[in-house]
């Protein structure tokens, strides 16, 4: 017998061991879950590498008020936008694009994080690469949880599912939102999602709205 | 620019293959959690956490051959699984002394003499959950232990620590065998 059995063998271990049944019943995930795993899924694995910076000459200003204004008349649904988003109303979700992104930032080079937490909750996932930042907190019975986001500007672009969702411009300090009411579900579930001048945000939890707002006002830069 | 275009239809495609293998097993990663956790919601986070690992370490997860994409996903479930009834307070991790020597060998060095291949396969199966899922993750997915570590959400001598005891004890099976 030779060496290389050995890894053939852990090889067999490995198939036998850890090949989950075929046969598992089909299992409703709840709205929480199904929504985490379009955003865990969703995320970007890899930045698309950096383009050539624009320059906002007359000709560019021009061109882009023109795909802006051909973007909103060909969308398939309305197209509008609340302050800091575009937004493209689709069948049965809405996508949202950062409107401003001039001198935003291209990768995410500091990170916010909720300088205000409820009771009993802490930090408990954390995830960075260059296009965003994804921090869990939980509370101490690991029953609720909040994610804070943090995307950079320029590839943010997310199609939420507001089928039945309520939508409602919001203010987080100096800057607009919107908070989408995702309640329709059971419970009290939102996101306020907003821009500043560098990143887009987005607060989720199952809080309710003014708990959401009063956490996405506490956002701070880390070492600030 | 097609750089950029490239990039941008890997990640799509990526993206895909996640989704679609996701969609494909979500219910028998739920059936795997549920069977030890005993609780629906338990279950989901489970599933959820084992694929944020995924997301974390792509590259990882898309060198893998796509039949061996199931049972490395299935290990990482097993251990967020084992990792919450630690938690919980209904799951010990065996503790390892600081002191097992350092095992450098890789899956080549060891040769399994005389010993039936299936006593081996069986043997093997005993160890502990936590040492199977190192030594198969060296073993079979060739990661270091840097990357086991971010995997299992682990410490690095834990994992130098779980392969060395593992090593350990099959090889002292094997020797046993010959004699």
């Amino acid at each position: 017998m030779n060496n290389i059995e050995f890894s053939q063998i852990l090889e067999q271990v490995c198939l036998e061991e850890y090949t989950a049944p075929d046969n598992a019943p089909v299992h409703h995930f709840s709205f929480r879950h199904r929504r985490n795993m379009r955003r865990i899924l969703a995320m970007p694995f890899s930045c698309p590498e950096p383009a050539r910076k624009l320059k906002l000459n007359r000709r560019t200003l021009c061109i882009l008020i023109a795909a802006i204004f051909l973007a909103l008349l060909t969308v398939s649904g309305a197209a509008y936008y609340i302050s800091t988003f575009i937004m493209k109303e689709h069948r049965d979700n809405t996508q949202l694009f950062a409107f401003d992104i001039a001198g935003a930032p291209e990768t995410i080079e500091q990170e916010y994080y909720l300088s205000v937490l409820p009771e009993g909750y802490k930090e408990v996932g954390h995830i960075v690469n260059d296009c965003i930042s994804y921090i869990k907190y939980q509370n101490s019975d690991e029953t609720d949880e909040i994610i804070l986001y943090q995307n950079v500007k320029k590839y943010f672009n997310i199609h939420y599912n507001t089928e039945g969702c309520f939508f409602e411009e919001v203010k987080i300090g100096e800057y607009r939102g919107v908070y989408i009411d995702w309640g329709n579900e059971g419970g009290d579930y939102g996101s306020v999602i907003w821009a500043d001048d560098d990143y887009v945000l987005e607060l989720y939890g199952n809080l309710t709205k003014d708990e959401l707002l009063y956490l996405a006002n506490g956002t701070k830069l880390l070492g600030k | 620019m097609i750089t950029a275009a490239l990039a941008i239809l890997q990640t799509d495609e990526q993206r895909d293959i996640l989704s679609e293998f996701y969609e494909e097993n979500k219910n028998r990663f739920y059936m795997l959690a549920y069977s030890k956790l005993h609780n629906s919601e338990a279950s989901e986070d489970a599933v959820q956490e084992a694929f944020l690992r995924i997301v974390k370490y792509p590259d990882r997860f898309f060198s893998i051959e796509p039949h061996k994409r199931l049972p490395y996903s299935v290990i990482i479930i097993k251990n967020v699984v084992l990792q919450m009834l630690e938690k919980q307070g209904k799951y010990v991790f065996e503790e390892l002394s600081e002191d097992i020597p350092d095992c450098n060998l890789s899956v080549e060095d060891i040769s399994i003499g005389n010993v039936a291949r299936s006593e081996l396969v069986e043997f093997i199966k005993t160890l502990s959950e936590a040492k199977k899922q190192a030594v198969i993750l060296k073993g079979v997915y060739g990661l270091d232990n840097r990357e086991i570590a971010d995997v299992l959400c682990i410490t690095e001598s834990a994992v130098r620590r779980r392969i060395a005891d593992a090593y350990g004890r099959i090889i002292y099976f094997v020797r046993k065998g010959d004699r």
